[in-house]
């Protein structure tokens, strides 16, 4: 009995908070291969793939974000790995972009300036931006994990997907925000 | 009617209302201890773990988690309980460790004195006390996802009488989850069937964490002609994973010779949505020292329990209350368990095949028998033993 609530806490603390309802402003930045980046990018959209070389649902999501990455930037979306950890360093960065094929550039976002201005909370975790910032998306990847240490056979509704498509067939998104379950981003003292 | 089959075991969770604490709880006086005993077999640099619960900062980093999974009895991943041995070096957490955990969360994560590094716990990896090492399963490799990958390799003889240790080590230790060594008499089938390990030709098993095969003085017999057979389970990581690894053996001049018992039965046939409860026991004819208990079970498999009953007394023999199918750890015990001649030994599982249940898409469940896919289930438990003398 005591520990269902004790759930139940943790489960309303972790409430979504509204989307941000003015455009972020712009993000310059480096990538760990040295190249500067500007968030948003000059595409219709620009995806932040929050993530971390050691969280494990993140690592999961690996293959996910790899094919979604392929099928969209031959449509022209942009994406860029957002690292969350500062106590990383951008060699263990690198090297974690090519051992899970991620196949986009990655930020280590030291300072969490990234983290800050967009509310992302645990990894995986997507946000959408367009082109002058309005955030169109944020949320989980896709529906495969239930709830911590319990995982669907296959995913049901692949969310980032869904968002994708309908800002590609110039629709509004229709479901804007989701809950992202992974592991949450602490504030590193930051 | 799930709580009337759940298994009554009495964790006095009162004790988390009542026990009343005036300082907060920091992380060098209460945590650091709990993460040394009940997680350092796997979350160290290197180890089975994705990420290591070394030193304060590691763990605060992971506060919330570190929380959530306790109190879920998610981690440790193995938390088997036994009255009559040790099984591994990291049980369950107990009520007065949660309520301390939840302390120190609820306090802010408090540092407290400054301590060293928690040591790896290399129980289960068997380094200094293995003879032999060889490699199988070289070049090739486990794939990024899906629910589970196995692979099963033949080995090369090894000249090797009398078998009295087993340990392995993965390359992709992440991924890795179980090794088990079985036996192929001459002119029997491969041991492995596609759904599990075929009854009586169990050798020896490893799991990150457990405590390794072969802690007695007791040994498996090989003879010339028989034909040992590795099988490697690993879970998806999100990335392609080396398979093979090292296989680390013992053998022995003259031991006692290790027996194996399964338990349990083909003959399943779980109805959708139902919750149901299986068993099948087996009666001593000897005085034996039980080495291991090593549970077969999948997905709608909740709870799994062996008692031991002698003269209308029951003993808890293992009990694992939050079972979990990628984690087929084979319980090795510590020190064998005495069983008197007469015991009789039952082996249970509870299944939960509703929507519910802990493995469950949260749609509508299908009926659900025996066989080799993962939505199949299996209800096997083999027993390693030896006789005794009276
Ligand atoms: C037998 C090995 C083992 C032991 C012992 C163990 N862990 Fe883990 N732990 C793992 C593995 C493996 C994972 C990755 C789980 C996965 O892949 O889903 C993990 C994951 C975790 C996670 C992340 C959970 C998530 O959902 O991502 C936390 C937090 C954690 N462990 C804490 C602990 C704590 C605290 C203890 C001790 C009380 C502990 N673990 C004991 C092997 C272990």
């Amino acid at each position: 009995m005591i520990l269902t609530s004790l759930l139940a806490i943790s489960l309303m603390t972790g409430q979504m908070k509204p989307i941000p309802d003015k455009p972020l402003s712009p993000i310059h930045l480096k990538d760990v291969a040295g190249v500067s980046r500007t968030i948003p990018g000059a595409s219709v959209a620009t995806v932040l793939l929050f993530t971390a070389t050691d969280c494990p649902i993140a690592n999961r999501m690996s293959p996910v974000f790899g094919r979604i990455v392929k099928d969209f930037s031959a449509k022209g979306i942009e994406f860029i790995y957002v690292y969350i950890d500062p106590t990383q360093t951008p060699v263990q960065v690198a090297k974690h972009l090519i051992e899970y094929k991620l196949g986009a550039p990655g930020i280590l976002d030291l300072k969490h300036v990234i983290v800050k201005a967009t509310g992302a909370t645990v990894t995986p975790e997507a946000v959408i931006l367009d082109r002058v910032g309005m955030m169109l998306y944020r949320g989980r990847i896709n529906d495969l994990f239930l709830e911590h240490g319990r995982a669907r056979k296959a995913a049901i509704r692949e969310d980032l997907r869904i968002a994708l498509k309908e800002i590609l067939a110039g629709k509004q998104v229709s479901v804007s925000q989701t809950p992202a379950l992974g592991c949450s981003i602490p504030d590193f003292g930051l | 009617m799930l709580s009337l089959l759940r298994f009554a075991f009495s964790i006095p969770l009162v004790i988390l209302a009542f026990s009343f604490q005036t300082e907060s709880p920091t992380y060098g006086d209460s945590i650091r201890p709990i993460l040394a005993k009940k997680c350092a077999a796997c979350h160290y640099e290197g180890g089975s773990a994705p990420f290591p619960l070394q030193t304060y900062a590691q763990t605060k980093k992971r506060g919330d988690l570190v929380r959530l999974v306790s109190l879920t009895g998610q981690m440790p991943p193995t938390d088997a309980t036994s009255d009559l041995g040790e099984l591994t070096p990291h049980l369950a957490l107990t009520p007065p460790e949660l309520k301390v955990v939840q302390d120190w969360y609820r306090a802010g994560m408090p540092e407290g004195p400054k301590t060293p590094e928690i040591l790896a716990d290399l129980t289960s990896s068997g380094e200094t006390t293995f003879d032999r090492f060889v490699a199988v399963g070289q070049g090739q490799s486990f794939p990024a996802e899906g629910r589970w990958a196995r692979a099963v390799y033949a080995l090369p003889s090894l000249g090797i009488r009398n078998l009295s240790g087993f340990t392995f080590k993965p390359l992709a230790p992440k991924a890795v989850r179980q090794a088990a060594l079985a036996i192929q008499r001459k002119g029997e089938p491969i041991p492995f069937t596609s759904t599990g390990i075929r009854p009586g030709t169990l050798v020896a098993t490893w799991a990150p964490g457990y405590y390794t095969w072969g802690a007695s003085k007791a040994c498996f017999p090989l003879e010339t002609g028989d034909k040992l057979w590795l099988q490697v389970r690993a879970v998806p990581t999100g990335k392609v994973e080396l398979a093979g690894g090292l296989i680390g053996f013992k053998s022995l001049g003259a031991g006692n010779l290790i027996k194996t018992k399964t338990l349990g039965t083909k003959d399943i046939s779980i109805p959708a949505e139902a919750q149901i409860h299986l068993r099948d026991e087996w009666t001593l004819e000897e005085d034996i020292d039980l080495l291991s208990i090593f549970p077969e079970s999948r997905f709608t498999t909740e709870q799994v329990r062996a008692t031991a009953i002698e003269n209308g007394q029951e003993k808890l023999l293992l009990v694992v209350l939050t079972w979990d199918a990628v984690w087929p750890g084979a319980y090795n015990f510590k020190n064998a368990v005495h069983l008197r001649k007469g015991t009789k030994i039952v082996w249970e599982a509870l299944i939960n095949n509703s929507r519910h249940g802990h493995f469950a898409d949260g749609g509508k469940t299908k009926n659900v028998g025996f066989g080799p896919y993962s939505d199949n289930e299996i209800f096997w438990c083999h027993l390693q033993y030896v006789s005794r003398k009276p």
